[in-house]
């Protein structure tokens, strides 16, 4: 990362937004590139090589979604939107239209720098990964299993599981977009019936979800079906 | 003033025809209507044989009275003409003895006109007293046949007998001058078939009868015996038979046959009776036709100036037309009308009377009568006529009038009355009817032999019977229908569906208004109930966007907060402040959040996904959730769930918000060191997700001011919590057709939710999705 340095254009009205994420961004060894309405990135965009793209919704002149969209027609760069709205049909509107992520205001900086940083490694090094041949490997999107060695990485990052953690994430990666309940998970990992209240392995559930999301609470894999049970989403 | 013009011509015209009525009538002889008209000749006429007729009866009587004073074509004085019993035997009286007795009585007949004149001379003679019974009158040759019989019978004073005989005589002289001569347009010749009674034969005309018999006109009565009569007039004129019954106008005995033999000279070359007749006739026919002509000219000019005269009432615009009296209710004007008719009919017989007497002759009387009333009530009928024509075309035709007037009375009285005064009333009208119709019913069975009308009248009768009683019964089965349609359409709206509308056009009378009544309120309830809801929506959406455009500028601070934070700040006061900064930049982004969830909870603006929830592997995923947090105050949670799921119907992540809530407020405000018990419990109706901890702080606070916005248990606010958690909860749980029931017993803090069994809420889905929950949420808002 050190010989080439990526670039990054953060798009909002807000100036001091903007300046605050190219502080953090900057510290993170990106070169910023700043615009404050859509127009002028999508200028910037056809000037300048961009790794990665922040961009606000609402902007004066274009707004974030049509120059997403626009820069969709082009271009496959990963576009993080950062918006003030925090619905739930904002997000999957934002989504739907080409985002790859999502963030709302106020945001963790942390948390948006890593998730920049995991955009980042899925664009480039996922890509040159895809011909690792082997027969034991799981994929859903950024989080790989690799059973042969017991290895999982997110984003290309690995990530260290304990055995059991290991075990409940395999059996859920492997049956992606089925849910399970508890009972069903400590079934099949413990091989015996559940025994009264236990959240044993909610709490792992838990715990894998801290090591593998960047926001536990708005995991992007290990889904929480509320009152159903946990499942992986399929991608 | 147009219309002054047609009543005036109508009436001229009215007048005009009953002018030419009466003329016809005048005209007319009685008896024969107007078909005399079509005759034409005088000769042809009804009047002309009357004459015959009264001409042959005066032959006839001549006659008699001929035989009786004449003889040798002289009067003979000497002729015995009556015979008479005294007490001193049969006695006899010459028309000279009666001449004189009769002078004495004073009755003298004058020698040149004949006619006999009367005055009183008083008491001249004893024997006017003198009793008579008299034999025979040879005036009168019935007389003996048929004279009375039995004492005391047939009795004549002098006096009286020979006043009798001057006025035969008289009459005789009357005859003569008309019969005795052949200067006239009658021919006769009555002559006697047996030749003894010759001399009875009597003429006017030395003519031979056929030569008679050739006359225009002519009668001949071949023989009195067979009665055999030969007319070319029409109607035969009825005194030429002979009577079988009464002889009177028979000459002598019905043995002495004779032929009469009248003819009529119809070139009338003499002047006389019939001549003038006849002129008269032909002026009469003049008058008649004239009286035609005004008839004629009367009804057409009347009926023409009668439709004017109705038309014009509706000339110009309806209402215009109208007069004052047109206001007034039809029934009693019309009554009022009919009142004067009647008093106008009363008047005119004494006016009329006194007119009719002046001109015209006595047996005209009854027909002039007619005629005044009925143009009386003509005129009236045409009154009345127009007045409803203008009611009519003034649209006042129905409405002014007493019928519809009572009728109004009765339906508002039936509508708006007290209900137990109509029921009573329809109730009493109903059995009133009944008992009429039953008691008639009863009449005609009982009088069923009488008549055929009764047996029919029975049958219409029952039948009425029978469609009264199924009409109320239809109305009062209506009725009640209705009225429990209102009852079930009030139920529907107190639960809530404010959507729901009477329809109208089922309903009548009474129900009618109260279904209006109801549909007002519940049109009211909704559109109150759509304006706390566009209000409601209002206030979320302002605190939404308010909520929006904090969040950038509160971007800006975290993120510089956080970079200060990074700065290698030696000055410990500084970083002491920055770590204010920090905290409470984060507090006031937590409240943004809470304030605009609790918002759209509040407001019922989220949308649920309602799924079938297990309430076990929810509380064992949510305390795994906070086993961190719980684990940091070193809080234990004691989970106590069945083995079995327990299944609700909710939206698990709207539901996981409630329980994070009462999870966040355990770990904040449970004492140190202490036990949380989170049970789920599976109950009979609801199942029940319940936790319990025991507070840090003093809890001098009612459970229900806890769910209030922005109220904490700890006044002190020293921790992160914006007062809203509770408040969410409750939202969203109600939302999701559940309830949160807050606990306080002393430092027992407890939370339950309610939520009734996954199967029932299925069955019952207006659970968690429809208006009724937010309408509850709404009003307990307020």
């Amino acid at each position: 990362m050190a010989q080439e340095q990526q670039t990054i254009l953060v798009c909002d009205d807000d100036k001091e937004i903007v300046d605050a994420i190219s502080i953090y961004l900057s510290g993170e060894g990106f070169r910023i590139i700043k615009a404050y309405d859509g127009a002028e990135a999508l200028k910037l965009m056809e000037e300048n090589h961009v790794d990665l793209v922040i961009m606000d919704v609402m902007m004066p002149g274009m707004d974030g979604i049509h120059a997403t969209l626009k820069i969709r027609e082009t271009s496959s760069v990963p576009i993080i939107i950062l918006s003030a709205k925090s619905e739930d049909t904002d997000k999957i509107l934002g989504l739907n239209i080409g985002a790859d992520d999502y963030i709302a205001k106020p945001f963790n900086p942390l948390e948006l720098v890593a998730r920049v940083k995991s955009q980042l490694r899925r664009y480039t090094k996922l890509g040159n990964m895809s011909g690792s041949q082997s027969q034991a490997v799981y994929k859903c999107g950024g989080l790989q299993i690799n059973d042969d060695n017991k290895e999982v990485f997110v984003d290309g990052e690995p990530v260290k599981l304990t055995p059991i953690e290991y075990n409940i994430l395999l059996l859920l990666v492997k049956n992606a977009g089925k849910v399970f309940s508890i009972d069903e998970i400590f079934q099949q990992i413990w091989n015996e019936e559940a025994i009264g209240a236990d959240n044993t392995v909610a709490v792992h559930i838990r715990h894998i979800r801290e090591k593998i999301e960047i926001n536990p609470k708005e995991p992007r894999y290990l889904k929480v079906v509320w009152g159903v049970g946990y499942k992986v989403e399929k991608q | 003033m147009k219309k002054t013009i047609i009543l005036i011509i109508h009436t001229l015209s009215v007048l005009l025809f009953a002018a030419g009525l009466s003329v016809i009538y005048m005209v007319s002889p009685e008896g024969f209507g107007l078909s005399w008209i079509n005759d034409r000749e005088f000769t042809e006429s009804p009047s002309f044989a009357e004459m015959v007729d009264e001409d042959i009866a005066n032959i006839k009587t001549y006659a008699i009275l001929r035989d009786a004073f004449e003889y040798d074509g002289e009067v003979d004085y000497d002729k015995v003409v009556v015979t008479a019993e005294t007490s001193n035997g049969f006695t006899s009286y010459t028309l000279m003895e009666m001449s004189n007795t009769a002078a004495q009585y004073g009755c003298t007949m004058d020698p040149d006109t004949h006619r006999i004149s009367i005055s009183d001379v008083g008491e001249v003679d004893t024997r006017v007293n003198y009793q008579l019974k008299i034999n025979n009158k040879a005036y009168d040759p019935h007389y003996y046949d048929e004279r009375p019989q039995g004492p005391g019978q047939g009795i004549m004073n002098l006096k009286d007998l020979s006043i009798e005989v001057m006025q035969k005589l008289a009459e005789f002289y009357s005859l003569d001058s008309v019969y005795g001569h052949d200067n006239s347009n009658l021919f006769y010749s009555m002559h006697y078939l047996s030749a003894e009674d010759d001399y009875r034969d009597i003429y006017n005309s030395d003519r031979a009868g056929d030569d008679i018999l050739k006359y225009g006109k002519y009668v001949h009565v071949q023989g009195s015996g067979t009665n055999a009569v030969d007319t070319n007039i029409s109607p035969v004129p009825q005194s030429a038979y002979a009577e079988t019954e009464d002889y009177s106008l028979e000459p002598f005995a019905v043995e002495d046959e004779y032929e009469l033999i009248v003819g009529i000279d119809t070139t009338f070359p003499y002047t006389d009776r019939y001549s003038a007749a006849a002129d008269a006739y032909d002026g009469e026919i003049n008058i008649a036709y004239m009286g035609i002509v005004m008839l004629i000219a009367g009804g057409v000019a009347g009926l023409v100036s009668l439709i004017c005269l109705f038309r014009s009432v509706s000339y110009g615009d309806g209402r215009a037309l109208l007069r004052p009296v047109d206001s007034l209710d039809l029934e009693p004007y019309l009554l009022i009308i009919l009142g004067v008719g009647f008093l106008m009919l009363r008047a005119s017989e004494g006016v009329s009377t006194f007119i009719i007497s002046i001109l015209a002759a006595p047996e005209h009387f009854s027909f002039f009568y007619a005629l005044v009333r009925t143009l009386i009530v003509y005129g009236v009928a045409v009154y009345v006529m127009r007045m409803l024509i203008r009611r009519y075309n003034g649209g006042v035709f129905w409405k002014n009038t007493l019928l519809r007037r009572i009728g109004m009375a009765l339906s508002d009285f039936a509508a708006h009355g007290r209900l137990s005064m109509v029921l009573i009333s329809g109730y009493l009208a109903v059995v009133a009817v009944n008992a009429v119709l039953a008691a008639a019913l009863m009449y005609c069975l009982v009088m069923r032999f009488e008549s055929v009308i009764y047996m029919m009248a029975f049958c219409v009768i029952l039948i009425l019977l029978l469609i009264f009683n199924v009409l109320a019964f239809r109305r009062i089965y209506t009725q009640n229908r209705q009225r429990e349609e209102i009852g079930t359409a009030l139920k529907v709206i107190s639960m809530g569906e404010t959507e729901y509308e009477i329809p109208e056009k089922d309903f009548s009378g009474r129900e009618l208004s109260v279904v209006k009544d109801i549909n007002n309120i519940s049109q009211g309830l909704r559109k109150a109930l759509n304006e706390q809801v566009k209000s409601e929506r209002l206030r979320a959406d302002l605190i939404t966007n308010v909520s929006h455009d904090i969040r950038t500028p509160l971007t800006s601070i975290i993120n510089y907060v956080d970079l200060l934070k990074r700065e290698n700040i030696q000055n410990e006061k500084v970083r002491d402040y920055i770590d204010v900064l920090d905290k409470k930049s984060e507090r006031l982004r937590n409240l943004t959040e809470d304030l605009l969830e609790a918002s759209k909870a509040s407001s019922g603006n989220i949308k649920m996904d309602m799924e079938k929830i297990d309430l076990v592997e929810l509380s064992m995923q949510a305390g795994a959730e906070f086993e961190d947090k719980f684990a940091k105050r070193d809080l234990e949670l004691c989970l106590g769930t069945p083995d079995t799921p327990v299944f609700i119907l909710a939206d698990g992540r709207h539901l996981w918000r409630v329980l994070e809530n009462l999870y966040n407020n355990a770990a904040k405000y449970a004492m140190e060191h202490t036990r949380i018990y989170a049970d789920v419990i599976a109950g009979k109706d609801e199942n029940i997700f319940s936790i319990k901890n025991v507070s840090q702080d003093k809890l001098n606070i009612s459970p229900d001011e806890l769910t209030e916005r922005f109220v904490r248990g700890d006044e002190s606010r020293h921790t992160e919590g914006s007062g809203l958690g509770l408040s969410i909860a409750q939202s969203l749980t109600k939302l999701m057709g559940g309830r949160l029931e807050i606990v306080i017993d002393g430092d027992l803090y407890k939370a339950n939710i309610h939520f009734p069994r996954y199967e029932d809420a299925v069955n019952d889905e207006n659970v968690g999705t429809s208006e009724a929950n937010l309408i509850e949420l709404i009003s307990e808002e307020e």
